[in-house]
C-alpha cells in the first residue's frame, strides 16, 4: 500500500498511445509523489508527456488510443486506475481538479460563467442550492478576481486572462485536495501570467491543496513549487526539491544541466544562449538505453544499452527488469543516470 | 433584439421587390399571345387585341410591374389566365398538402437524421456507426424519385400496406410520401450530424467538462450538441425552405395536388400570374425561414445574441478588447 502522507503516489507508470501501424511511446516507467498539502513542478519540453501524466491522474486519456500497460496511481493509497467511470466522475472536479492550458477554448462558449461554475457544485457539494449557491459562485469569482456581478456574462465577454481566472474558479470551486494544472499560463502573455501565478499561489496557500504544476518554464518552477520532476521523452530524469534542482553545486542529470544552460541569465556576459544540440527522439522510436544518450554530451558506452535492475516482483520472486539508466538517490533528490550511479553514493 | 427582427424585416421589402422584377421580367420575356391563347384561333384579331389591351398586356415592362406591386399591397396577386380564379385562392388551395409533407418529412429527416448522427458520433467506430454512415451514403446515392417508385412496388403493391398516391385516404396517404423524403433527407442530416458532432466532442470545452466530473450522457447534450446545433440549424433551414419550395419530383410521384406541381403545370400552360405568385409567396416563405433560422442562431449563441442586440454586446467588446490591452 501506498504511504499514508503522500496525497498522490505514481508508480512505474507507462501510457502508450496505438495508432494503425505506430505505437506511441508517452510515458515510460514513471514515479513520482506529491506529499500533502506540497507543490510539484513537472518540467519538460513539449512532447515529453506531461500532459499525458497529468490527464492519466484523472483518467480523462483519449478513449480508443491511450493505453495503460504498467502502472499505479494512488491517490489516498486507493489506485485511480482500478477505479469505475463512475467513481472517478465522482472525484473529477470534486477531489482532484484540473486547470487546463488554454483559457480561450476551455469554457463552454454558449453557458454563462455561472451556469459552468454551478454545474460542478451541483455535482459535488450537492447541498448548496438556490441562493446559497449564487452566493458561493460570487465568492467564487471574488476569490480569482472578478466581481461578482459578473457571472451572468458568458466566456466571449471575458478577456484571456480573465477567462483562466474562470477556469480557476471552477477547479478550485470544490476546494479540491489536488489541483492539477497544465501550463496554466502558458497561452498568457508575461504581465497576466505574473498575475495568475500569484493569485494561484495565493489559492493553494489558502486552501490548503496539493498541487501539480505543469511547466516549461524553470522561473515559475522556483517560485511556486516544493518538488521538481524533470521529464524527457516520457521518463522522470532527475526528482528532488526546488534546493536540490536549483543548486548549481550539486549533482545533475546533464539534461537537467542543458536546460539550465539554456535560460538566459543576468548576472552572467554571455553573447549566446547554449542549447542542447539535437532534437528530442521520435516517440515511436526511443533510442535503447538512456533516452538522452544521443544528445548528451557525456554519453559512454553503457548508457546506450538498457540496464537490469534486480526487483522483487508481486510474488516475492526475484526478477531482472531492464530499465534505461541506474537510479542515483541522496535524500530526496534522485537522478537517472550512470555517471552518478558508478560512483557509489547511491542506491 | 425587437429591434433585430424590425430590421431584418423591413429589408425583405427590398429583396423581394428585386426577386418579383427578375421573375416577372423572366415571364414577360416569352413571347406568347394571352389573349389568342384564351379566346382561340377562331377569335378575331380585334377581339384578341381588346383582350390583351385590357390585361394590360402591352404596357411597358415597367408600368405593369408597378401596378403589380400595387396590387400586392393591396392584396390582389392577380388572376390566373387559365383558371379565371384570384391567384391566392388558388395557391392557398394547394399550400397545405405542401406544408404537410414539408412538415412532415422534416420531423422524420431530423428526428432519424439528427439521433443517429449523434449516436454514431458518440460511439464512433462501433457497428452502429459503420452501418449507419454506409447506409447513409446508398441513401444519398439514390435519387428520391428512385427510391419512391421502390417503397411504393414494396409497399404498395406487394405488401398493400399504404395507398400508392393521392391524398384521398386520410393521414394513410402521407405514409409513403413522407417517408421517402424523410428517410432521403435523414441520410443528409445523419452525415452532416455526425461529423459536427464528431468535431465539438474533441473541443476544449468538453475536456473541462468531463474535468468537471460531468456525466457523458449530460456532456454530449449539454455540451456538445448545443454548439453543434448552429450548422444543423443552418441546414435545417435550407432544407425546410427548398422542400417549401414544393418536392415537384415526389408530388408527382405520389400525386399530390402541392405547389410544385401548380408551378409548373402554370408554367407548361403560361399562366403568368400564377406562376409570379406562387413564386413570390415561395421566395417569402424562404426568407421568414431565415429569419426564424437567424433568431434560433441567437437563442443558442450568446456570441450572436449580442451582436444583434447591438449596445450591450459592442460594450462587452470592448470591455475584451481593453481587458486584451
Amino acid at each position: 500500500m501506498a504511504n499514508e502522507r503522500e496525497l498522490l503516489e505514481i508508480r512505474n507508470l507507462t501510457i502508450q498511445y496505438v495508432t494503425e501501424g505506430e505505437v506511441v511511446h508517452a510515458v515510460n516507467d514513471v514515479s513520482l509523489t506529491i506529499p500533502k498539502g506540497k507543490t510539484l513542478g513537472i518540467v519538460g519540453e513539449t512532447g515529453a508527456g506531461k500532459t499525458t501524466t497529468a490527464l492519466s491522474i484523472l483518467q480523462l486519456l483519449p478513449k480508443y488510443t491511450a493505453k495503460i500497460p504498467a502502472g499505479e496511481i494512488f491517490f489516498h493509497g486507493e489506485d485511480l486506475l482500478k477505479k469505475s467511470e463512475a467513481q472517478m466522475r465522482s472525484i473529477r472536479g470534486g477531489k482532484i481538479s484540473m486547470i487546463f492550458q488554454d483559457p480561450m477554448t476551455s469554457l463552454n462558449p454558449v453557458l454563462t460563467v455561472r451556469d459552468q461554475i454551478a454545474e460542478v457544485i451541483r455535482l459535488h457539494r450537492p447541498d448548496l442550492k438556490g441562493g446559497d449557491l449564487d452566493g458561493e459562485i460570487g465568492r467564487l469569482l471574488e476569490m480569482v478576481g472578478i466581481p461578482a456581478f459578473r457571472m451572468s456574462d458568458y466566456p466571449h465577454q471575458f478577456s484571456g486572462g480573465m477567462k483562466q481566472r474562470v477556469v480557476i474558479a471552477i477547479a478550485i470551486a470544490c476546494s479540491p485536495e489536488l489541483l492539477i494544472a497544465d501550463e496554466p499560463t502558458t497561452a498568457l502573455d508575461v504581465t497576466i501570467q505574473a498575475q495568475v501565478l500569484n493569485m494561484m499561489r495565493r489559492l493553494r496557500r489558502e486552501l490548503g491543496s496539493s498541487m501539480l504544476l505543469i511547466t516549461h518554464d524553470l522561473g515559475v518552477v522556483a517560485n511556486i513549487c516544493d518538488y521538481v520532476a524533470i521529464m524527457y521523452a516520457g521518463e522522470i530524469v532527475e526528482y528532488g526539491t526546488v534546493e536540490d534542482l536549483f543548486d548549481p553545486a550539486r549533482k545533475h542529470h546533464p539534461y537537467t544541466e542543458g536546460l539550465f544552460r539554456s535560460i538566459p541569465n543576468i548576472h552572467v556576459d554571455s553573447r549566446r544562449l547554449q542549447p542542447i544540440d539535437g532534437l528530442m527522439p521520435e516517440p515511436t522510436d526511443l533510442p535503447q538505453g538512456c533516452k538522452f544518450h544521443p544528445r548528451c554530451p557525456r554519453c559512454a558506452p553503457q548508457c546506450t544499452v538498457p540496464y537490469p535492475v534486480e526487483t522483487t516482483g508481486p510474488d516475492g520472486e526475484e526478477q531482472v527488469t531492464q530499465v534505461s539508466a541506474p537510479l542515483w538517490a541522496q535524500g530526496s533528490h534522485q537522478i537517472k543516470c550512470h555517471l552518478f550511479a558508478e560512483e557509489g553514493e547511491g542506491t | 433584439m425587437i429591434k433585430f427582427v424590425i430590421k431584418r424585416l423591413l429589408s425583405i421589402i427590398p429583396m423581394m421587390l428585386v426577386i418579383i422584377f427578375i421573375v416577372f421580367a423572366l415571364v414577360s420575356m416569352s413571347r406568347v399571345d394571352v389573349g389568342r391563347n384564351k379566346l382561340g384561333a377562331d377569335a378575331s384579331e380585334e377581339d384578341v387585341y381588346a383582350y390583351n389591351e385590357e390585361l394590360g398586356l402591352y404596357d411597358p415592362l415597367v408600368v405593369r410591374y408597378g401596378k403589380y406591386i400595387a396590387g400586392i399591397c393591396r392584396g390582389d396577386f392577380g388572376t390566373s389566365y387559365y383558371y379565371n380564379e384570384p391567384v391566392m385562392k388558388i395557391i392557398m388551395g394547394r399550400w397545405p398538402y405542401t406544408i404537410i409533407l414539408t412538415l412532415l418529412s422534416m420531423g422524420i429527416a431530423m428526428l432519424v437524421g439528427i439521433s443517429l448522427g449523434v449516436l454514431s458520433a458518440v460511439r464512433q467506430y462501433s457497428i452502429l456507426d459503420r452501418v449507419a454512415t454506409v447506409a447513409s451514403m446508398l441513401l444519398s446515392a439514390v435519387p428520391t424519385f428512385c427510391m419512391a417508385a421502390l417503397l411504393v412496388l414494396l409497399f404498395s403493391y406487394q405488401l398493400k400496406l399504404v395507398p400508392a398516391s393521392g391524398v384521398t385516404n386520410g393521414w394513410m396517404s402521407w405514409i409513403l410520401p413522407a417517408a421517402t423524403l424523410g428517410i432521403s433527407y435523414s441520410a443528409q442530416f445523419l452525415r452532416f450530424t455526425r461529423s459536427t458532432m464528431l468535431d465539438t466532442t474533441r473541443q476544449d470545452y468538453i475536456r473541462t467538462a468531463r474535468a468537471k466530473g460531468v456525466a457523458e450522457r449530460t456532456t454530449i447534450w449539454r455540451h456538445a450538441f448545443r454548439n453543434a446545433l448552429l450548422p444543423l440549424i443552418t441546414i435545417s433551414g435550407t432544407t425546410m425552405g427548398a422542400l417549401l419550395g414544393g418536392a415537384v419530383a415526389m408530388e408527382k410521384v405520389f400525386v399530390i395536388p402541392g405547389l410544385g406541381t401548380l408551378v409548373q403545370d402554370a408554367l407548361n400552360r403560361n399562366d403568368a400570374p400564377l406562376v409570379i405568385g406562387a413564386i413570390t409567396l415561395m421566395a417569402f416563405t424562404f426568407m421568414m425561414i431565415m429569419l426564424v433560422v437567424d433568431l434560433l442562431y441567437a437563442a443558442v449563441d450568446p456570441r450572436i445574441r449580442a451582436k444583434y442586440s447591438g449596445g450591450k454586446g459592442r460594450k462587452a467588446h470592448k470591455k475584451e478588447a481593453a481587458g486584451n490591452g
